[in-house]
């Protein structure tokens, strides 16, 4: 039966069903606007919210980029000053065993010369002690 | 330049090379004389090295022309000069006994080639001749009578009985002031010689104590050297003045190092040295020190025979005063010790031992 039908034939119950269908699919209609305005306020701050954890993510990755950027730098820089104090300590050991080394020859030196002194004092003490007796006989 | 210097003069030549000469076939003069020279050489230059001499034309000037040496020794101290020469004679005469030539001789039981030498001091021009840098020479001539008189005291060594080493008064004179060389002289000889109008002392070495002419000869000729005199003493008529010398390097071993049988050694030789050799004070002062401070043979009775003997010879021998003093105090008998120290003492105020000893004995603390 059409709205025609009804409208001609119809009796006012079947109006009345035919109002509250209408009436029913214009709540349902209402409900949907609403629920749909709800979910797109939703959706809308969870677009903020997204874009503002977007933001921050960005920030975030700005700041771990600059960090491990930093931490690259502070590494090289770390690694040069490492390999300059490796160097400077191998410096330092070269330095220090040359420096043993020359003080070994400086000592052997000094030793040969006390050496040589005694060796002399004790030729001159021969001498006196046989001038000495060249003199006794 | 020329200048006028103080020069200590050394000839030393072969004795009896003329005669030699006629004797031996012209090649064995000929290996003579190389060995002569190469020896004299070996001395001369060593000694010069080894006591600092600085250089020919310097303080030194020597050369060998045949069979002949002659030095001249013009250093700052005379007195080192006179020391050096005598070194130098000493050792010449030592090294020419154990050179090659000398050694085939002594083995074949012949009477070795001796040295004679004669020494004098006297003042000398030292000049540059120009006709010597014309030839390349640089080398200073030096002339003056000491020279001439130095050869001729030289040519009367043949006539001497030890050491055959004979010197000029004005030498003499000099190993006279010098107080500290052990050396004794003959009486002097006035002899006459060509060329000079009067007559010359001429004074013989008798003995020369120095434990320099062993210990200073040079490296190469050491080997074996005291092997060789003791060997030279064992021969006919052997040369008197090696057993001073090797007596003194027998006490110098002594004194150094306990040798028992060193000692035995040394006296057998000293009492051999005594029947040989004129001089005798040094050989009793050497055994009376043998007896004193060897240690097998210790004997202070004889020590003190012995010394008394060169007193009776030279009472003012200041070895032997000395060791007399130490022998008795040794011994035990403080009086004659006491007396001793003062006559060592009484002949020479300054001596630092009897300074000190005196004063204890008159305290009374012995």
């Amino acid at each position: 039966m059409t709205a025609t039908d009804l409208l001609a034939n119809g009796s006012y119950i079947d109006f009345a069903l035919f109002l509250l269908i209408i009436i029913a699919c214009l709540s349902l209609v209402l409900v949907h606007r609403k629920s749909k305005q709800k979910t797109e306020e939703k959706i809308d701050v969870l677009f903020d919210s997204a874009n503002k954890l977007k933001v921050k993510n960005r920030e975030l990755s700005k700041r771990i980029g600059k960090f491990l950027e930093n931490n690259e730098t502070i590494l090289a820089e770390l690694e040069r000053k490492i390999e300059l104090l490796k160097a400077s300590i191998d410096n330092t050991q070269d330095d220090l065993s040359k420096a043993a080394k020359a003080r070994e020859k400086e000592t052997k030196r000094i030793e040969q010369r006390l050496g040589d002194f005694s060796k002399e004092i004790q030729q001159m003490k021969d001498y006196i002690r046989e001038w000495a007796i060249d003199m006794e006989l | 330049m020329q200048r006028s210097i103080v020069a200590t003069i050394l000839f030393a030549d072969l004795m009896n090379s003329t005669e030699m000469a006629k004797n031996l076939t012209l090649q064995e003069y000929d290996e003579m004389i190389v060995d002569f020279q190469g020896t004299m050489y070996e001395v001369v230059a060593h000694h010069l090295s080894h006591y600092g001499y600085e250089g020919s034309g310097v303080d030194y000037d020597w050369s060998i022309v045949g069979d002949q040496l002659q030095v001249f020794l013009y250093s700052d101290s005379v007195r080192f000069d006179v020391r050096s020469a005598l070194l130098i004679a000493a050792k010449i005469k030592l090294a020419w006994l154990a050179a090659a030539f000398n050694q085939r001789i002594l083995q074949e039981g012949r009477l070795v080639s001796r040295i004679g030498i004669g020494i004098n001091c006297g003042k000398v021009i030292k000049d540059l001749r120009e006709w010597r840098m014309k030839m390349g020479e640089e080398r200073p001539t030096i002339e003056g009578y000491a020279i001439n008189l130095a050869k001729r005291i030289e040519s009367a060594s043949r006539e001497g009985t030890v050491y055959q080493i004979m010197v000029g008064a004005s030498f003499y004179k000099r190993c006279q002031d010098i107080k500290t060389i052990n050396i004794d002289f003959s009486q002097p000889w006035s002899l006459g010689f060509k060329g000079i109008s009067q007559k010359i002392p001429v004074y013989e070495v008798v003995s020369f104590v120095n434990f320099e002419i062993l210990s200073s000869m040079p490296p190469s000729l050491q080997n074996g050297l005291v092997q060789k005199i003791e060997y030279a003493l064992t021969q006919p008529m052997p040369e008197p003045w090696l057993f001073i010398t090797l007596l003194r390097h027998y006490v110098s071993l002594l004194a150094s190092v306990k040798h028992d049988n060193l000692e035995t050694l040394a006296l057998e030789c000293a009492q051999q040295a005594l029947e040989l050799l004129d001089y005798k004070p040094v050989i009793y002062n050497i055994i009376g020190w043998l007896y004193t401070y060897g240690q097998s043979i210790r004997d202070l009775e004889m020590a003190i025979h012995y010394f008394d003997r060169s007193l009776a010879l030279e009472p003012n021998n200041a070895a032997a005063l000395l060791h007399k003093a130490r022998a008795v105090e040794l011994s035990g008998k403080e009086d004659l010790s006491h007396h001793a120290y003062e006559e060592v003492l009484f002949h020479n105020h300054d001596h630092r031992e009897a300074r000190r000893m005196l004063p204890v004995y008159r305290a009374g603390k012995r």
